[in-house]
């Protein structure tokens, strides 16, 4: 049991020391749900986590951080990308001395520390553990995750995982000033702002929105708090703010904010949202988050962190009605914390125990058999590695030369740089884009794949030698057109085929 | 009507919602009806007069959670009726997954066996209106000695066995997130802090010192290598150990420190 005391008056509820045994489901279901695309699977699914480990490959074997892929895009492309994803997996390659890309399993448990910490954080909040628990299973069976993992946005995923204890250490800060609390921030904000460029920016305006209110509220008192905590947070992480700051300068983060025209087709549909974060995720988000809002549990400070993190993920989704160009539906990922929090909030509107435990187990069974059916789709839409891309690329090295030009789909595009050490371009959407660098590159790739107007220029120019094409969908561009304009194309001959890849070789 | 009957109407309301707009998407997503069926569309537009019901029922309704009387069975067994909640909404679960005919069934029935095992857990909770004990007991820094134990043997690990099992799964995770980070905790928390506060703030506490650390070398110039994350793992762990053992003295000296009132017995 659970409970292992009953204090002796009447109306004093029964206490726990033990709560800890709640919290065991709970994280086995994230581990569970977020390992799917890892466990289930030859090789972990998605594309993104290519270029991010080898990243972090490099970093290692260089001892420097790396300039530029060697391989990716012909070499020509900085890395966009702030390096404490990448050196996640890279210190635990460095403590462990096992391969960076051995290492992908170490993703789910940034699953347990997200739950646990939205416990935590929930409990401060609400100081009711029925709330807190809700709050943490609500978390750990939310789609989203198995949405990011199925594509292998690994640095967001552990960005956002670390997000509620970035919260819960500042709200600790804000209550108790002290500089054992400061020490505890600083490091935890620091620590969690160094991983990902994106979640950096959504920390970064949350804490600043949160700082400008309560310096409205109460000035002084609020100053008070904010000036030590900004002298040791920038002393402290000088060289992460300095890395972010050469990120945006170097990436035009203010020209692409206000400027870029390639978004426009990522804004936010209804279908989109059902996708990534269920239709009930609307009823917690709005409905929840008015119920927390009004609730008496949390208190001002809490409420005004909550709400802050709030309107900035609502301002990226619907940032094109206000002029701000960026990749809206990433912005879907930053609702799990109001959503959760909705929900533990939510379910305060009802008195009898029974209806809110009807309601629980309602959110759970609709979000968590949602999560899991779309885990399962997901991972098997995402399988890019796979044992016969890998005998693909063996074929590849065996008759290919070092420095034969490679052409190829984005999400083969993605992984194929760890795989294979040849000079490739991948065919990039424009909003995939994440810099202008890679900008050439992906056109002229993408002018290959598709049988443009320059494509033979492209060939030429470039002095291209094989085209990798997928035999099925997903890719960009469309793999059955690619497919067929290399089949079409006078220059282009199939020499190896297999279930998962064609490779066209361009005949001199 | 009486406001309160209103609100009681909302609420009733909202629930008979929110179930039915559940059952219709969750219908759709293991495919027993289509996305484009009337069902569906029905549901999702249920959900979105919900979140409406919602807002009123916040709006409208100034009293919180205030705990009417429970049933008698309640009230006499809240545990069977918890592990009743929980065993229910295990088998709605799988038997959702089995009418969506997943591949992994083992592996995503083991999920629902867990939701349902959660969701029973929620249910002991609220319906014994269930409450968590407040405070811990401060660390002895005699734990440091056994940090420095494990940080060494991982350190002999990976020198002498790189890439064994041992170290992958046991040692390395040990180092990188948890060991760093509670030397930090026992020096910087609260002594009424729990082992949950200690386990919950460990890993974000050492993940965060060591990017602190490898961002300040990457910064000044200097090459990172293994033996420098052992390097930086070791700063960590003395350093939380000078604040602890600063702590412990101070202590001592005020008479606050366990082992100073133990002395004095």
């Amino acid at each position: 049991m659970i409970a292992d005391t009953i204090v002796e008056s009447a109306p004093t509820p029964l206490v726990t020391r033990r709560v800890w045994v709640a919290l065991i489901p709970i994280v086995l279901i994230a581990v569970l749900l977020r390992g799917m695309a890892i466990y289930q699977f030859a090789y972990p699914v998605g594309p993104d986590y290519g270029l991010h480990l080898l990243y972090g490959e490099l970093f290692l074997d260089s001892g420097y951080a790396p300039t530029s892929a060697p391989n990716y895009q012909l070499g020509v492309t900085s890395w966009p990308l702030m390096p404490g994803g990448p050196l996640v997996y890279a210190l635990m390659s460095g403590f462990s001395g096992t391969p960076i890309f051995d290492l992908i399993h170490i993703t789910v448990f940034f699953g347990v520390i997200e739950v646990t910490g939205v416990y935590l954080l929930a409990w401060r909040v609400f100081k009711r553990l029925d709330c807190a628990v809700i709050a943490a299973l609500i978390i750990a069976v939310l789609p989203v995750y198995v949405d990011m993992m199925s594509w292998a946005g690994y640095p967001n995923l552990i960005a956002l995982s670390l997000m509620p204890l970035a919260f819960l250490a500042w709200l600790d800060y804000w209550e108790r000033p002290d500089w054992r609390h400061l020490i505890i921030a600083a490091i935890i904000v620091g620590g969690v702002a160094y991983i990902h460029h994106v979640s950096t920016l959504w920390l970064g305006q949350t804490l600043v929105l949160f700082a400008v209110v309560e310096v409205m509220r109460k000035p002084v008192a609020s100053l008070r708090k904010l000036l030590p905590i900004g002298v040791v947070g920038v002393f402290l992480a000088l060289p992460i703010g300095l890395s972010a700051i050469r990120l945006a300068t170097e990436q035009g983060a203010v020209s692409v904010l206000t400027g870029a025209d390639r978004f426009d087709l990522s804004r936010l549909t209804w279908e989109t949202w059902a996708r990534v974060s269920t239709p009930m995720a609307v009823l917690l988000g709005i409905g929840g988050m008015v119920a927390f809002l009004r609730s008496r549990l949390p208190d001002r400070a809490q409420k005004t962190l909550i709400l802050s993190y709030a309107l900035i993920t609502l301002l990226y989704l619907f940032g094109w009605a206000v002029g701000i160009r960026f990749y809206y539906t990433r912005a879907l990922f930053f609702v799990t914390l109001p959503v959760a929090f909705g929900a533990a909030a939510l379910i305060t509107l009802w008195s009898s125990a029974l209806t809110r435990v009807l309601v629980s187990a309602v959110l759970v069974i609709s979000i968590g058999v949602s999560a899991i059916v779309r885990a399962e789709a997901a991972s098997e839409y995402f399988e890019i590695v796979t044992p016969s891309l890998v005998e693909a690329v063996d074929w590849l090295e065996d008759y290919s030369e070092p420095d034969d030009v490679i052409v190829m789909g984005a999400l083969l595009g993605f992984q194929l740089p760890h795989l294979l050490d040849r000079p490739m371009m991948a065919a990039l959407s424009a909003d995939l884009v994440s810099n202008a660098d890679a900008l050439l590159p992906s056109s002229e790739a993408t002018a290959v794949m598709m049988g443009l107007s320059t494509m033979d220029a492209v060939l030429v120019e470039r002095d291209v030698r094989f085209v990798i094409v997928r035999t099925h969908t997903p890719d960009v561009p469309d793999p059955n057109r690619s497919r067929a304009v290399m089949n079409a194309h006078p220059r282009m001959e199939l020499v190896f085929r297999n279930d998962d890849v064609l490779i066209y070789e361009v005949r001199r | 009507m009486t406001s309160a009957a209103i609100v009681r109407l909302l609420r009733y309301t909202l629930l008979i919602l929110l179930a039915l707009g559940s059952l219709g998407v969750v219908a759709a997503e293991v495919g027993i009806i289509s996305y484009a069926h009337f069902l569906y569309l029905a549901a999702e537009n249920l959900i979105a007069v919900g979140t409406l019901i919602a807002f009123a029922l916040v709006l409208t309704s100034n009293r919180e959670f205030a705990g009417s009387p429970p049933v008698r069975l309640v009230r006499e067994h809240p545990l069977i009726v918890a592990a009743g909640a929980g065993l229910i909404s295990a088998l709605a679960s799988l038997a959702l997954l089995i009418a969506a005919d997943v591949d992994f069934f083992v592996y995503a029935a083991a999920i629902a066996a867990l939701m349902g095992l959660g969701v029973g857990i929620v249910g002991y909770i609220a319906l014994t209106d269930l409450h968590e004990a407040g405070q811990g007991r401060p660390r002895s820094i005699r734990w440091y000695a056994l940090f420095a134990v494990l940080l060494v043997i991982a350190g002999a690990l990976r020198v002498t066995a790189p890439g064994t099992p041992l170290l992958t799964y046991i040692f390395a995770p040990l180092l990188y997130f948890l060991l760093p980070g509670f030397a930090l905790t026992f020096a910087l928390l609260p002594d009424d802090a729990r082992w949950l506060d200690h386990l919950v703030y460990a890993p974000p506490l050492s993940i965060g010192a060591q990017f602190v650390g490898v961002a300040w070398l990457v910064q000044v110039g200097i090459p990172i290598a293994p033996q420098v994350f052992y390097i930086t793992a070791s700063v960590i762990l003395l350093l939380g150990y000078a604040i602890a053992l600063l702590r412990h003295r101070r202590d001592e000296r005020r008479g606050l420190s366990p082992s100073s009132a133990s002395d004095e017995q």
